[in-house]
């Protein structure tokens, strides 16, 4: 999918066939495909998670050949030589197959040939799930074939269909010679491919090392102390293989055993590679903090589940000016500490205890939201992981930016106006009920106003109770009568902004009126966002002008 | 020394009188200007770094409206400021203005929100603590606001701990609270206290129509006192009135325009 600022209009650009088959194709929105295919899932691609996939079914497919090597995603080299006396070359293509089909991987293809290009280009077969090319037959095999088949960059191709030549055959009766000093090395390259000279050859597996670490205790241990001292021997031997091989640990996986039930295991992500010990065990300790363990454990399991090679910056360094006055000097800071930047040490660090304790979603920054609703009408975006966390993308697909034109001109028109002392940001700030405040309401009666009847509020509230007590409405907005969202939940209100006073003959009503002595916190004047619900047909309090 | 705290008590006696002439620079490095005069060339002489300032008022006082304008001004010149939001009473609208991406030498706003669900047990005020002195000892942030909500307890125990750790940092540490009890004295362990209420007169902006009925905006004064050193200043701040942002929007309406090439069933 292509990205674009929100992921509802992100738009797919290839698609598999099983989403074809379900009526999603190249061009449409995100939210057209959803509305569509009710169980489409956005999914932040993760090309570590591919790899790691892409590895674990090679080390399966060595059941069937000895030699396997990985190379682009999806592709995989097999040694097929020697398979004449175990069943010849078609029952090794079956296998493979099976095997494959065996974790999910149902529609591979097999290409059989001398060369690892010859039979690449096997593999693409149509009609075939298995392609075997004859011995010292490739250059055969590839002749008729177009030009397309080779790895080159698209304009050298159309640089040869000028010329000509459209097949692979018709490519290699050229002498190379005839290539040298007119095109780049990538067509020379080509050129030795479709001549069957490819010295790739599938490699006996490498064994990947894992980072874990088991230790059994032989006792029951609940002790957060006792537990630490364990992680950070641990983590030491950990951190130390991890050094010595150039790696940080992106993810760490802790599982808990008591005797053989592993009864916890928790993934902890951490926000930025570490190797640092200290820093891993001051993560695995806000973990067990915020989530504690709910029995005792005798055995813990800790591996780094993902890793990436260590990666070394230069440390900023700026000249500042020394505090001290009586005499000038300059001086070397290492690192903006003074600066909020996302990827300073200091941040990170209190980012990353944040997450670990807190959630994802609990240090945020407020951006504005183009919607009517008040409680829409801004969203809270987490701070870490801005764009790169898939958590976080979700909150931000619900934020539509606003037009700026707008915004301008709110702000130019506001803060112009400045007759009192101090032109402070303009507007009250809200502090939200949650849920809202069901209230009770006295309408005005008409006598009171005798002529002049309230064709701005005809249902004009005189008096309402908050919290057990009973206020007079001293004055009251026209309201902001707003509807919408009826592609999602229905909302009908009516948004009155209230000036509220206490008032003392209904006291005696008041629940707490009843109970003398106890302090109400409550002040006599009040500003409150009043609102009629027709929806629920209800009146609310959403919140206090504080 | 006894001549030289004399002539440094003097030099601040005479500060008060003539503002911004007769503190060193060092001196009035370690207090924080908010922008609001009467706030910053008044008994408080802005906020002091390192110290708890309380700030408090009733549920409906203005003391967010006036800290919000306040943390503008921060923003403004280039300081962080993080806000506690303990019981997430604040709605984002209210506080986008704060963070303008566009220019790299504003300062952050960032809020920390506990995100309140009922099915889970939390002791929300223990993480809004802990995030406080986490956030201080950071050293990221300017100012470390800490919303209480009605909810202002905090023991001696761990306003000690709180000092401690304003102690090796730069921030000061604001405390706001739902609280109008016409305290004599800020609580234990705070430096200064500001607390705001509103009153009358109300000032009132009309709707297009202009008729007396038709009101837009309602806009209270906002009164204040200052409490420092056993000594009180009232003051008095007032706030524009403001066209909601959202009026000039329009809701997001989803594209339900499905592909022509959708197969029919």
């Amino acid at each position: 999918m292509q990205f674009s600022s929100s992921i509802g209009r992100a738009k797919v650009q290839v698609c598999s066939r099983e989403a074809e088959r379900a009526n999603i194709y190249p061009g449409m929105t995100f939210t057209e495909a959803r509305a569509i295919c009710s169980h489409l899932v956005w999914r932040e691609y993760d090309d570590k998670f591919y790899k790691s996939a892409q590895k674990k079914l090679a080390r399966e497919l060595i059941a069937a050949s000895p030699r396997v090597s990985t190379r682009e995603s999806g592709l995989f080299y097999i040694d097929a030589e020697g398979f004449n006396r175990l069943g010849g070359e078609n029952k090794l293509c079956r296998d493979v197959l099976k095997l494959a089909s065996r974790y999910g991987f149902v529609d591979g293809h097999i290409g059989l040939a001398d060369s690892a290009f010859a039979a690449r280009v096997a593999s693409r077969s149509k009609t075939k799930r298995w392609y075997i090319v004859t011995p010292d037959c490739d250059t055969v095999f590839l002749s008729p074939l177009s030009i397309d088949f080779l790895p080159v960059e698209e304009e050298a191709k159309g640089n040869l269909k000028e010329l000509g030549i459209r097949t692979i055959g018709q490519f290699t009766e050229v002498p190379i010679s005839s290539y040298i000093g007119r095109f780049d090395n990538s067509v020379l390259h080509a050129y030795e491919l479709a001549c069957g000279r490819d010295n790739t050859q599938p490699a006996l597996p490498v064994q990947e090392k894992q980072y874990q670490c088991t230790i059994d205790i032989g006792s029951a241990t609940e002790s957060l102390r006792d537990t630490l001292f364990i992680f950070k021997t641990m983590l030491e031997r950990l951190t130390r293989d991890l050094q010595i091989d150039g790696l940080c640990a992106d993810e760490l996986t802790v599982c808990f055993f008591n005797d053989n039930d592993k009864f916890d295991e928790r993934t902890i992500k951490l926000i930025r590679s570490s190797s640092n010990s200290k820093f891993l065990l001051d993560v695995l300790r806000l973990s067990l903090e915020s989530k504690q363990l709910t029995r005792e454990f005798t055995a813990i399991n800790l591996a780094v589940s993902r890793f990436s090679k260590e990666y070394f910056e230069q440390t900023k360094a700026t000249i500042a000016q020394s505090d001290n006055s009586n005499f000038s000097r300059e001086e070397l800071l290492l690192s903006g500490d003074d600066e909020l930047d996302d990827s300073s040490e200091p941040v990170l660090l209190l980012l990353q205890r944040f997450i670990t304790r807190l959630g994802e979603e609990a240090l945020v920054k407020p951006v504005l939201n183009d919607q009517y609703l008040p409680e829409l009408a801004g969203v809270w975006i987490p701070v870490v992981g801005f764009g790169q966390q898939s958590n976080s993308s979700s909150n931000f697909s619900s934020c539509t930016p606003v037009n700026e034109v707008f915004v301008n001109h709110a702000v130019l028109k506001t803060t112009k106006h400045k007759t009192r002392k101090d032109c402070l940001m303009p507007g009250l700030v809200l502090k939200r009920h949650m849920p809202a405040m069901p209230v009770f309401v006295q309408f005005k009666e008409k006598s009171e106003s005798s002529s002049e009847v309230d064709k701005y509020t005809p249902f004009r509230p005189a008096a309402i109770t908050y919290r057990g007590h009973w206020y007079h409405v001293n004055q009251i907005t026209t309201p902001e009568k707003i509807s919408g969202m009826w592609w999602e939940k229905p909302v009908r209100k009516s948004y009155y902004v209230a000036l509220i006073e206490k008032k003392p003959e209904m006291a005696m009503l008041s629940r707490a009126g009843v109970k003398s002595g106890i302090r109400s916190i409550l002040p006599a004047l009040m500003t409150v966002l009043l609102v009629y619900d027709h929806q629920e047909r209800g009146w609310f309090v959403e919140g206090v002008f504080d | 020394m006894v001549g030289a705290v004399t002539v440094a008590n003097l030099k601040k006696e005479l500060e008060h009188l003539f503002p911004g002439k007769w503190l060193s620079g060092g001196e009035v490095g370690r207090s924080l200007k908010t922008g609001v005069e009467q706030i910053d060339f008044g008994r408080s002489a802005g906020l002091l770094k390192r110290r708890v300032t309380e700030w408090v008022g009733a549920s409906s006082s203005g003391k967010t409206t006036v800290l919000r304008s306040i943390c503008a001004n921060w923003c403004a010149t280039g300081l962080n400021v993080v806000y506690i939001d303990t019981f997430d009473r604040l709605l984002a609208s209210d506080w986008c203005f704060l963070n303008n991406a566009k220019d790299e030498k504003q300062g952050r706003f960032w809020v920390l929100r506990s995100n309140i669900d009922s099915t889970i047990k939390r002791d929300y005020l223990k993480d809004s603590l802990w995030a406080c002195e986490q956030l201080i000892r950071s050293r990221v942030f300017d100012v470390v606001i800490l919303d209480l909500g009605e909810r202002n307890i905090i023991t001696s125990n761990f306003y000690a701990r709180l000092q401690r750790a304003l102690e090796r940092s730069k921030a000061t540490l604001i405390v706001l609270k739902d609280d109008d009890s016409s305290a004599q004295s800020a609580s234990w362990g705070t430096n200064s206290r500001l607390s705001f209420n509103f009153s009358k007169p109300v000032h009132f902006e009309l709707g297009l129509t202009g008729h007396s009925d038709d009101i837009a905006t309602i806009m209270p004064t906002i009164n204040g006192s200052i409490l420092r050193d056993g000594m009180a200043e009232n003051i008095e701040v007032s706030v524009a009135s403001y066209v909601q942002n959202r009026l000039f929007t329009h809701p997001q309406v989803p594209d339900r325009s499905t592909s022509k090439t959708r197969a029919r069933a």
